[in-house]
Formats: structure tokens, C-alpha cells, sequence
């Protein structure tokens, strides 16, 4: 009897807390399974909270730079309205301004704050704007920490990207080769459009015309960073310039002495570019030689342009994948959570049908043996004397 | 005629004895450890005539119990047996309930813990989470030191329970050494008649006692019975008593232990003393609540180590290095109270991921210390520094005398000790230390990476060290970085074969990187002091890890893993303990029961017994009154 009442007992604790386990004595290895699953669930519910996080400060930033990219957008509308040859030194000076106003705009987005006031784009040194103007050029003062979060089991991601990485690390030229005219030239040649092969090999090269007499021909000589001769030949307006790799084409009739440089594509961020580009249209331009160089410079300075957008765009890019990503490992740690769920539920719940049955069977019996016992109990030989 | 009066006088007699045993019998039919006695009756010797023998009648012969002492001592046997494991769940059931608190278990303080450091990495500038880690940290010291207090309740009880149980063996091993006397004395004076009552009592005594621990009885012969203990440590010596006795073990002081005041030195006899609750509640002990005072000490020296490792590679909000979260944990050292060498061992715990939840013991033998960890008798011995599991015991001081010997536990007491350190919230050190930075102007694809603090012992940095690539670094067409600052000197680097990626460790500045990619000539790199990091959380992310990591008993378990194995191993010895219990319950009422069926009172057959002695009684009566009616028809007659 004082068996059947303890697990009668046992049988009413499970059906009052709905816990087949109780203690881990009920059930050694499922107690330690669900202790285990739960800790699981819990670190999955910190991978949420860090995934929403995460979420949230890339949306924001995607956002910052589709803003940045408009803004770089309307750079470039503005400078081919001002590479114009029909403007004005006036109407480049009205132009110059916009841009200048453009130009703060970049900056106030690039020294963007989050909704906890931290700087979005100063890498680790979060406290500091990032980007500041210091004697007409701005500087980055932040660092090249990126902050990861961990989302998954054995999966961390960036929530963020430094304001260099963003704005600054931008090739120059068409990504490998920068080619400039020099801006000591006297002629009024134009670089046009350059590109390169496979076959670059990165060094500055130095292209020199030479024209002893104005009815000589133009010559060019090409030679590599250490003086040594690569190539040379005679120039003629519209016909490409290549050697290893590179070639360019130009307009215009450089002099004697002309010299257009060839370099490897260099980091340069997008304020100096969009600055270079408002200095060359609020400078005034004069004579042939000035509006050569003004071209030269309009049209560095959009090569460069389109570097920065093509920058920008895979910036956002990255973090649009970075994005799926997050919510592709968020959907596969609910999927697990999920299931692991079910599995503490099958191992600790109660199965309430199989317990009330039970809770009746031993009830029943319980009864059952506490009549017999006073039943038997009465029976005697004395009762009959 | 008198010989009839005679007979008749004789069976009135013995059948009166009969009912009056009857009556001893009915009356006693409830009492605990009474065995049924019944009258032996025996033919008086006859007399002889000339044509044979004539009876004489019978008399009482001897009043017998009934008594089986295989039963008895199976009964003995199993009531040892069933009170082991009785106390034994009793005391284990306790430590599963505190373990399993479903809702606040030390698992959900560490799962706490380790969420409130996530939530400071993911936004390091935040106090308010800083502040919530700190809770969450001295919630984790609380829960830790609580669960410690409990045991170290459980442990008392046990003590006391031990000297309970010595007391009460002492008390019965008395009252069976005066029965003893009693029962001789009262045989050698009754001419060999057994003094029933009083071998009930006896037998009863000796039942009691055998539930506090196991026993075994020799009986002497004279009446009197030997009782022994355990593997035959006498306790009871015909009217003689060996009293136990208690005493706190030589290696821990918060032990009690048993001891025969016989042997030399009393001897701890703890191992020489089984079965029944005495055994049930040293089981306990050794099984259950050592094992889960060293585990949750282990997880709390674990976590302190290993977070305050990390801590100490980071800096705070304020840009210092970090300090530690936790404070100090303390290794238990305890020297044997017979020692007489002057050594003091001191330890020091230099891979906490090697640390088992293990007794060590250290001896010395007169020419060298050992070093053994108890739990499976790996060891190392020679003459010190001895260098076992991540422990490292120094033995210089003082001067050591063969045969000293001292108890470490790395892990006893962690838990009691554990403590939180850090009350500002700012010196949390989420950030690293050091900031790695790639010259905007570098035009390869050089990447210097996965910078890691392997020691604090130089940093701050008293400048930042430049790495800048030279074909010629090494001599000429020998490539390779020339570092400035720092450790000075070259990193050979060859791009054309290394290009995937080469580890660099700089010597004397326990900075480890890793160079990769191709670096045109001037391309640069600098290490820095990492000025202004709110928004760094490189440092609290190797925290965050530590909660993957496996850390523990050998690196082989992490801090929740252990947890949980704690919770399995309790819960399948308390399991089984009580499964034992039913089945030793089960078998001690089928045994208890043959035997009260055997020596028990059935009123069924006393009452039987009552009208055949009543009829047999009245029977003799009538036996009177025929020698009397005899003796009056012969008085008649003569008249």
C-alpha cells in the first residue's frame, strides 16, 4: 500500500507541473538531454537577437550608402554638364557650388550616427566623426576595425564596413591603370579612353612626345619607371598608343616635350575626387592650353567618378548578400530551434491520456488493496468462541 | 490411587503451563521481535512392576521458542542492505532537487552570463549592457556560492549523521554486551534453560544494529553472541564492548570519519565499516556530494580562469588593459595532522582546461615527492616542481619527512571562493588592444590578418610598429618585411611561395599574425595601440566563445556539457540507488515475512491451542475427581 501511495504521489506531481521529469533522478539522460537542448535554444535565441541586430545596422547602412551613391550620381551629372566646351567660366563657377554642396552632403552621410549615437563608419573608434576637413582635404580619423557579430553556430558576420574601406579605397583610373596628362603640357592633347590587358605589367611608365620641327612628324617615347625605353612610335590623332599591355587613345596635338603618365591605379577616396573635380570647374580657363588641361582633369576626375560608383555599388553589394545570408543561417537556427523544441516537449512533457489512465489505474488499485486489508484484517478464530 | 493423584496433579500442571504460555503468547502477539513459544512435554519416567512398566504421566520438559536463525540472519542481512540504500536516496534525492530546479540551475545562470556577454558584443559601446553583464556575472558568483553552501550543509549532515550513527551502534553494542551477560547468568542458573524473552530481545537488538551497519554473529556457546563489524572488527565480546568512535579525517577537516580506538593510532577504519545506514551515508558522500562539490567547484574555477585570461587581453572603455572579473580562486591544500616535515606545498594552476575534478595526493616517500591524481592513480613523482593536469605543486619550502602527505583539491572549494572582482561597468574589456591598419596607398594585395594578443606582458605598445615590404629585406633578391619599431629587424616573406597566407609570431611581444598576398615594394602595414575603441569587440568575442569552447576536465567538455553531465551522473546513481532501495525493500518484507510466518503469533492456532489445553486441563481435573471417587468407594467399603 505504502508502495502504490508513493507512486501515486509521483503520477500527481507529473500531472500538476505537466513534467514527465521532475527531478533528475526520474529520468538521468533525458534530464541531461533537455538541460542540454535548452542551452542550445537559449544560445539560438541569442543568435536571433544578434541577427536582428545585425539586420537592423546593415538596412541602415545600405540605406546611408544608397544615399552616398545618389549623391556621387548627381557629381557625375554635374560634371558632364560642366566638361561642356559651351560653358562659361560663370556657368562652371554656378556648377562648382553645387558640388561643393554635394560634397558636404557626402561628408555629413560618411559621419553618419546610429539610433545609440555611435559613428556607422569610424571602424572601431565608433565615439569620433570619421571623416573630417582639415586644411581644405578631408581626412579619415577613424580606423579599419570591422565589428562581427556571431548569427550562428560556428558563423560570425560583419555588421558594418570602416568609413575607408566605404569612401576611401577607391582605385583610381579604370581600377589597375591610371594614365594623366601632364599638367605642365603646352599642347592641347586630350587623353581619351585607356584601358589595359592582361599583359600589365605595373610600373609608372612615362610617354614623351617629341616634335623637333613643326613639320616633323610627332614622336612618342615610352620608357618604364627606371628610365629604361619600352616602346616608341609616331603619333597620330584618334590612332591607340599600346605597349605591354596598355593602351590609350588621345585627341589634340600634344608638343614638344608633352609628357602623359602611366601609373597603376592608385587609392583615392571620393571626396578628393569630387574636390579635384570642383577645383578644375571653379578654376577660370584661358587659352588652349588651359582647356586641354581642364579636360584632362574633367575627365580624371570622372574616370574617377565611375570608379566610386561601381565602389559604392559593391559596397551595397556586399551587403546585400551579407544580408541573405543572415536571414538564410536565421531561417536554418529557427528550423533548429524549432525542432529542438519539439524534442524537449517529446522528452520532458507529459503525456497528460497515458498519465490520467495511469493516475486511475493506480487509484483503483490502491483502493483495492486497502478493502481487502480491512476485510482480512477482521478475520479471527477468537470471533467464533 | 496416589499415583493416579500423582499423574493427575503432573498433567494439571503442565497443561496449565501450556495455557499460560498460550497466554504469553496471545499477549504478546503484536510485540516487535517476539518468537512463539511452545511447551515441550515429556513422559515422566516409568515405574516398574513385575508385568512392565507404568507410566507416571508427563511434565514440562522446556518452553522453546521458535526460532530459524538462517531467516534471522537473512532478515539481518537484508535490513543492512535496505537501510544503506534508504539513506543513501534519502541524502541523494536532496542533491537532485537542488541540481534540477528547472528554472534557475546553474545552467541558466551560465547560459545568462554568456547571453549578457553576447549582448556587449554586439553593441561594446553600450553600458547598459555592460551593467547587465556585471549583474549577470554576480548572479552567476550567487547561484555558484548558494549551491555550494547547500552541499556544504549536506556535508555537515552527513557528519552528523555519522556521529548519530556511531552513537546508536555504541548504545546497542552496550545493551547486547549486558543481554549477553544477562542471558549466561540466567542459563548457567536455570540448569541450561534458554531464557526465551530475553534471546528475543537480543535478537531484536541485533536487528537494529544491523541496520545501522553490517554485521555478523558468532554465538559462543554459553548463550552470550559475538558481534562484529564490517571485515571483522569486533564490537561485541561476550559482555565486552569496543566502542567506534569519530573523528575528523587527518586530510580534511570537514570530514568525519570512523574510528576503532583498538588499532594502532586510531586507525581510520571508514573502509573497514560497511553496510547498512553508516555505509548508505558514506556512499553518499564519496559518490554523490564530493563528486558535485568538485564539479561545480571545477566550473567555477573554469569560468574564472578562462574569462579572466581573455579580460586580461583586452581593454576597457577607459583604453586600460583589462583587469580581472572574477576574483581568485583558492586550491585547498591540506597536510596529514601526522606529518612532522615542515613542508608547504603551494600550487599553481597553469592550464585550468587540464584540471580534473579530483583528490590529488601528494607523499613523499624520503627521497622523492609522487604526485597522484586519485581518481584513476596516474602520477608523477621527482623532486619538484611536479607538473600534473595543468597543476603545478612546488614543494621547495621547508624540509620534507618520509612518509608526509598532503591532499590537494584544485576544485573543492572554488566554488566557495568564487567572486566577483569588477563592479564598473566601463572596465569591461570588450575591445583588443591592438589595432592593425594597411597603408592606403599600398597598390598589392597584401593583407596582414587575424591578429591575436598571445600575451599582455609588453603591451601597451611604447610605439607602433611598422612593417613595410623590401624585395631586397633580406639581402639582395631575398624578400621580406623591414619592421620599424617593436621587435626591429626582418620577417623573411616570399610572395611568390607564400602568397596564401604565412604566420608570424614576433618575438619578445606576444603578438601573433598572419601575412598573405602579394605586396608591391613600400607596401606597409602598422601595428598600434588601439586608442579609441567603444565600438571594438574583438576581445568580448573570444569571450563568447569560450561558452563553444571545450574547457574543461581535459579540454574536453564545455562549461554546460560539464554541467550536465554533473546532473546525469547524480541523477543515474540516485536512479539506481533507488531502484536498489524497492528491490532491497521488497526482499527484506519477503524475508521479514517467512520469518514472522515461522516465529510469529498466529492467534488462529493459539486459539486452537487454547481449547485443546482447556479440554486437556479439564480432562486431568476429571482424572482428580476419578482418583477421588476411587479413594471414596475404597474408604466407603472399609467403613
Amino acid at each position: 500500500m505504502q508502495s502504490q501511495q508513493s507512486e501515486l504521489h509521483r503520477t500527481q506531481a507529473q500531472l500538476a507541473s505537466g513534467k514527465r521529469i521532475n527531478k533528475p533522478s526520474d529520468d538521468p539522460t533525458g534530464a541531461a538531454k533537455v538541460l542540454d537542448l535548452n542551452s542550445t535554444i537559449a544560445v539560438i535565441d541569442q543568435f536571433s537577437r544578434n541577427v536582428a541586430g545585425a539586420e537592423s545596422a546593415l538596412a541602415f547602412e545600405e540605406n546611408v550608402i544608397a544615399s552616398a551613391n545618389n549623391s556621387v550620381q548627381r557629381v557625375r551629372e554635374l560634371a558632364i554638364q560642366g566638361n561642356n566646351a559651351s560653358n562659361s567660366n560663370s556657368d562652371r563657377k554656378a556648377i562648382a557650388s553645387e558640388m561643393n554642396q554635394k560634397l558636404e552632403e557626402l561628408l555629413s552621410l560618411a559621419n553618419t550616427r546610429d539610433a545609440t549615437g555611435e559613428y556607422i563608419f569610424g571602424g572601431f573608434s565608433v565615439e569620433n566623426p570619421p571623416f573630417a576637413n582639415i586644411a581644405g582635404s578631408i581626412v579619415y580619423q577613424g580606423d579599419q576595425g570591422q565589428r562581427f557579430v556571431q548569427i550562428g553556430e560556428g558563423t560570425q558576420t560583419a555588421v558594418g564596413d570602416s568609413g575607408e574601406s566605404v569612401f576611401s579605397r577607391i582605385l583610381s583610373g579604370d581600377g589597375v591603370v591610371e594614365i594623366t596628362a601632364s599638367s605642365g603640357n603646352s599642347g592641347n592633347a586630350i587623353v581619351g579612353e585607356y584601358g589595359h590587358g592582361s599583359s600589365f605589367q605595373p610600373d609608372s611608365y612615362t610617354i614623351t612626345f617629341n616634335q623637333a620641327a613643326a613639320t616633323d612628324p610627332i614622336t612618342y617615347a615610352i620608357t618604364d619607371g627606371v628610365g629604361a625605353a619600352v616602346s616608341s612610335g609616331t603619333y597620330a590623332e584618334g590612332e591607340s598608343i599600346v605597349f605591354t599591355g596598355v593602351h590609350l587613345r588621345m585627341s589634340g596635338t600634344p608638343a614638344n616635350g608633352d609628357v602623359v603618365n602611366v601609373d597603376p591605379a592608385r587609392n583615392s577616396s571620393i571626396f578628393d575626387t569630387v574636390k579635384g573635380i570642383a577645383d578644375a570647374l571653379e578654376s577660370p580657363v584661358q587659352g588652349a592650353s588651359a582647356t586641354a588641361r581642364f579636360h584632362n582633369d574633367m575627365a580624371q576626375g570622372l574616370a574617377n567618378l565611375d570608379q566610386g560608383l561601381d565602389h559604392l555599388s559593391t559596397i551595397r553589394a556586399g551587403i546585400g548578400s551579407r544580408l541573405n545570408n543572415i536571414e538564410s543561417v536565421h531561417n536554418i537556427n529557427q528550423d533548429l530551434k524549432f525542432q529542438l523544441e519539439a524534442v524537449v516537449s517529446q522528452t520532458q512533457d507529459l503525456d497528460f491520456v497515458e498519465a490520467i489512465s495511469r493516475f486511475n489505474l493506480q487509484l483503483t488499485s490502491l483502493q483495492a488493496a486497502q478493502q481487502a486489508f480491512v476485510r482480512t484484517s477482521g478475520l479471527t478464530l477468537f470471533q467464533f468462541l | 490411587m496416589p499415583d493416579l493423584l500423582k499423574v493427575a496433579a503432573n498433567s494439571l500442571q503442565s497443561w496449565q503451563q501450556a495455557l499460560n504460555t498460550t497466554g504469553h503468547n496471545i499477549a504478546n502477539a503484536n510485540t516487535a521481535g517476539y518468537s512463539r513459544q511452545s511447551v515441550q512435554f515429556e513422559t515422566t519416567d516409568p515405574r516398574v512392576f513385575g508385568f512392565g512398566f507404568v507410566g507416571q504421566g508427563s511434565t514440562v520438559s522446556a518452553i522453546e521458542r521458535s526460532h530459524n536463525e538462517f531467516l534471522s540472519s537473512q532478515v539481518q542481512e537484508l535490513s543492512s542492505s535496505s537501510a544503506r540504500f534508504q539513506v543513501f536516496t534519502e541524502f541523494s534525492s536532496r542533491v537532485d532537487d537542488v541540481l534540477s530546479g528547472s528554472e534557475n540551475n546553474l545552467n541558466t545562470s551560465l547560459q545568462r552570463f554568456f547571453n549578457a556577454v553576447g549582448e556587449v558584443a554586439a553593441s561594446p559601446g553600450s553600458l547598459p549592457n555592460r551593467q547587465v553583464l556585471i549583474g549577470e556575472a554576480s548572479n552567476l558568483v550567487d547561484r555558484q556560492q548558494s549551491y555550494h553552501r547547500l552541499l556544504q550543509d549536506l556535508n555537515e549532515d552527513v557528519n552528523a549523521r555519522i556521529r548519530l550513527g556511531v552513537n546508536e551502534i555504541n548504545n546497542l553494542a552496550d545493551s547486547i554486551g549486558a543481554i549477553n551477560k544477562q542471558i549466561t547468568s540466567a542459563i548457567a542458573s536455570s540448569n541450561g534453560a534458554t531464557p526465551n524473552d530475553l534471546l528475543d530481545q537480543r535478537d531484536r537488538l541485533i536487528e537494529q544494529l544491523s541496520q545501522k551497519v553490517a554485521i555478523t554473529t558468532v554465538d559462543q556457546g554459553d548463550g552470550s553472541v559475538n558481534v562484529l563489524v564490517g571485515k571483522g572488527q569486533p564490537l561485541v565480546i561476550g559482555a565486552q564492548i569496543t566502542q567506534l568512535g569519530t573523528r575528523f579525517s587527518a586530510t580534511d577537516s570537514t570530514r568525519i570519519e570512523v574510528s576503532v580506538p583498538s588499532q594502532i593510532g586510531s586507525s581510520d577504519s571508514s573502509q573497514l565499516i560497511g553496510g547498512g545506514e553508516l555505509q548508505g551515508v558514506m556512499d553518499f558522500r564519496s559518490r554523490i556530494l564530493n563528486q558535485a562539490l568538485d564539479k561545480l567547484g571545477l566550473i567555477a574555477l573554469g569560468i574564472s580562469e578562462t574569462v579572466n585570461e581573455q579580460q586580461l587581453k583586452g581593454i576597457d572603455l577607459n583604453g586600460d588593459m583589462g583587469a580581472n572579473i572574477f576574483g581568485d580562486t583558492a586550491v585547498s591544500v591540506s597536510g596529514d595532522t601526522l606529518n612532522t616535515g615542515t613542508t608547504t606545498p603551494t600550487v599553481v594552476i597553469n592550464d585550468v582546461g587540464q584540471v580534473r575534478a579530483s583528490d590529488y595526493a601528494l607523499a613523499y616517500d624520503g627521497a622523492q615527492w609522487q604526485l597522484t591524481r586519485m581518481s584513476d592513480n596516474t602520477s608523477v613523482s621527482g623532486a619538484g616542481p611536479l607538473v600534473l593536469d595543468g597543476l603545478s605543486v612546488d614543494v621547495s619550502s621547508g624540509v620534507p619527512v618520509t612518509g608526509d602527505n598532503f591532499v590537494l583539491n584544485p576544485a573543492r572549494t572554488a566554488a566557495s571562493t568564487f567572486s566577483l572582482a569588477l563592479s564598473d561597468p566601463r572596465k569591461i574589456a570588450a575591445a583588443s588592444p591592438l589595432l592593425t591598419n594597411s597603408t592606403l596607398t599600398n597598390a598589392g594585395t597584401a593583407e596582414l590578418q587575424d591578429l591575436v594578443v598571445a600575451s599582455t606582458n609588453t603591451l601597451p605598445l611604447s610605439g607602433s610598429i611598422t612593417l613595410s615590404f623590401n624585395p631586397d629585406a633580406l639581402g639582395a633578391g631575398i624578400p621580406g618585411y623591414d619592421v620599424t619599431g617593436g621587435p626591429g629587424g626582418t620577417i623573411a616573406y616570399d610572395p611568390s611561395t607564400e602568397s596564401a597566407g604565412k604566420s608570424v609570431s614576433f618575438t619578445g611581444i606576444g603578438v601573433n599574425f598572419e601575412l598573405s598576398g602579394v605586396p608591391h615594394s613600400g607596401d606597409s602595414f602598422t601595428i598600434a595601440n588601439n586608442g579609441n575603441a567603444a565600438g571594438d569587440n574583438r576581445n568580448m568575442q573570444s569571450i563568447v566563445e569560450l561558452q563553444f569552447q571545450a574547457k574543461l576536465n581535459g579540454n574536453s567538455d564545455s562549461f554546460q556539457d560539464f554541467y550536465g553531465s554533473l546532473v546525469a551522473q547524480v541523477g543515474v546513481i540516485s536512479n539506481q540507488a533507488n531502484a536498489n532501495l524497492k528491490i532491497e525493500n521488497s526482499l527484506l518484507q519477503q524475508a521479514t515475512s517467512y520469518r514472522d510466518n515461522v516465529i510469529g503469533v498466529n492467534l488462529d492456532e493459539e486459539a486452537a491451542n487454547l481449547l485443546r489445553y482447556q479440554q486437556a486441563y479439564q480432562a486431568s481435573a476429571q482424572l482428580v475427581k476419578v482418583a477421588d471417587k476411587m479413594f471414596q468407594v475404597l474408604i466407603n467399603s472399609i467403613r
